[in-house]
């Protein structure tokens, strides 16, 4: 197990490198630059922008320089907001966005799990096509059009919560919910359609000739073998999530991270748009690998040994 | 029917246990992420109550506050507040605030100013003139200009020259005569030289420690500040907070606790916080509302705007530009007259614009303070006719020609909702009344700037907002050395332009009209600038008006009183009071 877990630790470093770089030069590719506003800038200032930022420098030379900076934690100044450190800027929104992810990870794993598994035992039944009715309108109505809605009807309607931003718990149950919608419609469906697949297994048949009982059978024979494609996708999902969505945040003002992947790539922030890509693709990457770590708790079969 | 009742049970049921988790997922949260996350959320989740405070809705993190870097609106509203120059802008103009009194040279040139002797820094210290030459020569300063140098070095005597690195700072006519008088000299009389004066670019900043002034000073708490209010606190993404100044000169006329401009990017959930009482003034909505607001809200104002949202067409153009001749000319007229001003601003854009017959907005005056209307021939209406003679004298009537001639046509546009509605009411109207199938095409707002800048379009959209009260604000776009002037219209090319090598002699009157009225004032200044603009508009048709910019503003009267937005469009809370 200790010699995958640093395996994967390499690959996981070398990943990061590979994006980093892919990013860096694509970013730098397309036209435009960061000081690009409304006015054309005279040459003379557009040049001490430019050394002021090290852009007059060449490409590689930039992407070293960065490469040192990220060494020490240092993934330089925002070019949009004057002064601030990237840092600085994914620390402070960080955190309405990672409490949104947590409660609706949490809210998409107690509900969609259960509710897969209730309609898979209830198969072609009204509760399964109810819920699998559901789990398409949750798949394709968009969530900015239910974050509206939401505001609409809670809101102005309502005034059971506030018009934006965050704060109290009320203040989030409207994000959490609308960034739920497609996951959790999505794990549903998942969770069905694995758990009737193995459901018809013959191992299961054995269990239940051996005279276990069903809820033996159901929870440590069938749902264990089920979750292995759902946790494919939840590692990810959860990565996803605690990350911030650009549209839901935007729609309830929620000073969070998510805003960021948007708004610095019009904005060609350079350094803003490298320090988003690397703590995405950190989550991404650590979500992965957890992924592997819990397969092999839930399918004995799966070893890492070797 | 039961199963259904059982499974909603059931969903509920985990609702309510998902609900009693995040407590402990919150506390979680906030220890795994280390400690400063933890305090972070608490600074940040501060309830959206106003307590004293005005709240003002702004669409996003504003760049900076400093004076002599920012070159966006919302940073310049911030400064607005937190900063006092020698003038103030007022609704209808500009009044004294850090000088009491000024003596102006019989030649115009020289200004002497007499400042505020009761005027301080929020730390107490008097506001001096060496603080006014620091600030100024900041934002020259060759090694770090400001993006808005622009709107300094043209005018003070040997500013041009230091910041290009070659003059020094002792050469600018900007001179400490003692602490409270300062003297600055021109290289021309500027008649709009004290409205300059009430732009954020001239605002001073604190002198004393200048190490302190690096990047990002303005958003930490050692920010001092010299208006009636003062820096408090800045959560990102959320919102910046500013309080009253207690060492302002004039304290006894400021009733409010302080200013917070709370950061709501969507437009309908701003105006939803409007509507709830969370945000008391706020100056952009959905522009699907702007109708019903209009119809049902006293509060909601549409006021002009002193710009202009016009086309440029590519004069170095082989079918539409000077190259082409006369045939050139005739197209781009064709073009102008076909398209219904009148119809964009109805049914288009909707949000009460004016359609433009000009290029300097009528909400600028001649010297005379008589609004800046002249007829150039443009019409708001369509001339189907006249557009059709004029393209069939250009060589272009049967379909054959206007097919070739649709072929060779480019209009480009930064990709906007709004942009993109008014490319396609274009496209639809030369289809109809010229005959013409023009392709459009859409960028991203970066990629765009340069296709505009090197002339990769035959037609381009363009938008200028201006910075003064002066026709000058808007002209000067058009000069051969600007670096706005995206049609490629230059008789010579100077450093910056080596692409431009297409050269347009008539751009040379322009020039000379523009540097005339630099020099002239009162009416045979008014002349120049309306023989500049005749050049541009009839003469050589570069430009095609679409229509004149306005504003929105919705100001909730029943919460808050003595809001004013100055000319240029600043907010201004100084005088602001607030009932609840």
């Amino acid at each position: 197990m200790l010699k995958f877990i640093i395996k994967r630790f390499i690959s996981m470093i070398l990943t990061l490198l590979v994006i980093s770089v892919v990013t860096f030069f694509l970013m730098h590719t397309a036209p435009g630059n960061p000081f690009t506003g409304e006015k054309a800038l005279s040459p003379v200032v557009m040049a001490a922008l430019k050394k002021e930022y090290g852009l007059d420098q060449p490409i590689i030379i930039q992407y070293f320089n960065y490469l040192k900076g990220i060494l020490v934690f240092d993934f330089g100044i925002s070019f949009h907001r004057d002064g601030i450190p990237v840092s600085e800027i994914i620390q402070k929104t960080y955190g309405p966005s990672a409490i949104i992810g947590a409660l609706s990870s949490v809210f998409i794993l107690l509900v969609g799990i259960p509710i897969g598994v209730i309609a898979s035992l209830k198969h072609n039944k009204f509760v399964d096509r109810m819920s699998m009715f559901l789990s398409i309108i949750g798949v394709t109505v968009p969530s900015f059009v239910l974050a509206t809605l939401f505001l609409y009807y809670f809101n102005t309607k309502l005034g059971w919560v506030p018009s934006f931003g965050v704060g109290s718990f009320k203040h989030y149950i409207g994000p959490a919910l609308c960034i739920s919608v497609f996951s959790l419609a999505f794990v549903t469906r998942l969770t069905r359609s694995s758990m009737l697949e193995v459901l018809q297994q013959d191992y299961i048949r054995t269990a239940r000739a051996k005279g276990l009982n069903n809820f033996k059978v159901l929870f440590k024979h069938a749902l264990r073998n089920a979750l292995i494609p759902v946790v494919t996708y939840v590692g990810p999902m959860i990565a996803g999530l605690l990350t911030g969505s650009f549209v839901v945040e935007r729609i309830f003002a929620i000073p969070g991270l998510g805003q960021n992947f948007t708004v610095s790539v019009t904005n060609r922030d350079y350094t803003l748009i490298m320090g988003m890509t690397m703590f995405y693709a950190v989550f991404l990457v650590v979500a992965i690998f957890l992924v592997d770590i819990v397969y092999s708790l839930i399918d004995p079969r799966i070893k890492y040994e070797s | 029917m039961k199963k259904l009742f059982i499974l909603l049970t059931f969903v509920l049921g985990v609702f309510v246990l998902t609900a009693c988790k995040t407590t402990t997922t919150k506390t979680t949260t906030g220890n795994t992420t280390g400690n400063t996350t933890g305090t972070t959320t608490v600074t940040t989740t501060a309830p959206v109550v106003s307590d004293g405070y005005l709240v003002f809705s702004t669409l996003s993190d504003p760049q900076t506050w400093d004076p002599s870097h920012n070159s966006a609106a919302d940073g310049g509203h911030i400064i607005n507040n937190m900063f006092e120059g020698l003038y103030r802008a007022t609704a209808t103009g500009i009044e004294l605030a850090g000088a009491t009194s000024v003596d102006v040279s019989t030649d115009l040139k020289t200004y002497t100013f007499h400042l505020r002797e009761n005027a301080k820094w929020s730390n107490g210290e008097a506001v001096t003139a060496g603080d006014y030459k620091y600030s100024w020569l900041r934002v020259i300063d060759p090694v770090k200009p400001s993006e808005y140098s622009f709107i300094m070095s043209p005018y003070i005597v040997g500013a041009e020259a230091y910041l290009k690195g070659t003059g020094t700072a002792e050469q600018v006519g900007i001179e400490v005569v003692n602490d409270f008088t300062l003297k600055v000299t021109l290289i021309n009389p500027v008649p709009y030289f004290t409205q300059l004066l009430s732009f954020y670019t001239y605002l001073p900043v604190y002198s004393a420690d200048g190490s302190a002034l690096a990047a990002g000073w303005e958003k930490s708490g050692t920010v001092v500040s010299n208006g009636p209010f003062k820096f408090k606190e800045y959560a990102i993404g959320s919102h910046i907070t500013i309080e009253k100044n207690d060492q302002y000169w004039n304290k006894a006329d400021v009733k409010i606790k302080g200013v917070r401009f709370q950061i709501i990017g969507e437009e309908t959930t701003a105006l939803n916080a409007y509507n709830q009482g969370d945000v008391h003034v706020l100056d952009y909505v959905p522009l699907n509302q702007i109708t019903e607001l209009n119809a049902t809200n006293p509060d909601f104002e549409i006021q002009a705007q002193i710009g202009t949202y016009f086309y440029v067409f590519n004069m170095d153009d082989e079918t539409i530009g000077t190259p082409a001749g006369a045939n050139g000319k005739k197209i781009r007229q064709a073009l102008s007259m076909a398209i219904d001003r009148t119809s964009i601003v109805e049914n288009v854009t909707r949000g009460g614009q004016i359609p433009a017959t000009q290029f300097v907005p009528d909400t600028l005056s001649f010297s005379d303070g008589t609004p800046w209307t002249v007829d150039y021939g443009i019409k708001a209406t369509v001339q189907k006719d006249a557009a059709k003679q004029l393209l069939a004298e250009a060589g272009y009537s049967t379909a054959e020609q206007l097919n070739n001639l649709s072929r060779k046509i480019k209009l480009g546009y930064n990709s906007s909702d709004g942009n993109n509605k008014i490319a396609v009411a274009l496209q639809a109207m030369w289809k109809e009344n010229l005959g013409l199938n023009v392709s459009i095409t859409q960028e991203d707002w970066a990629v765009f700037q340069d296709s505009r800048k090197y002339g990769d379009y035959s037609i381009a959209r363009h938008g200028w907002l201006g910075d003064y009260p002066d026709p000058n604000t808007m002209l000067d776009l058009f000069t051969s050395y600007s670096g706005n002037n995206d049609s490629q219209w230059r008789w010579e090319n100077g450093t910056g332009f080596e692409h431009d090598t297409v050269l347009n002699p008539g751009n040379k009157a322009f020039d000379d009209a523009i540097e005339a009225a630099m020099t002239a004032s009162g009416a045979a200044r008014d002349n120049f600038l309306k023989e500049a603009e005749r050049i541009l508009v009839q003469e050589e048709v570069a430009v095609l008006p679409i229509y004149h910019y306005n504003r929105l503003q919705l100001i909730n009267s029943s919460t808050v009183d003595g809001v004013v937005r100055t000319q240029m469009g600043h907010w201004w809370f100084g005088d602001a009071e607030l009932f609840e």
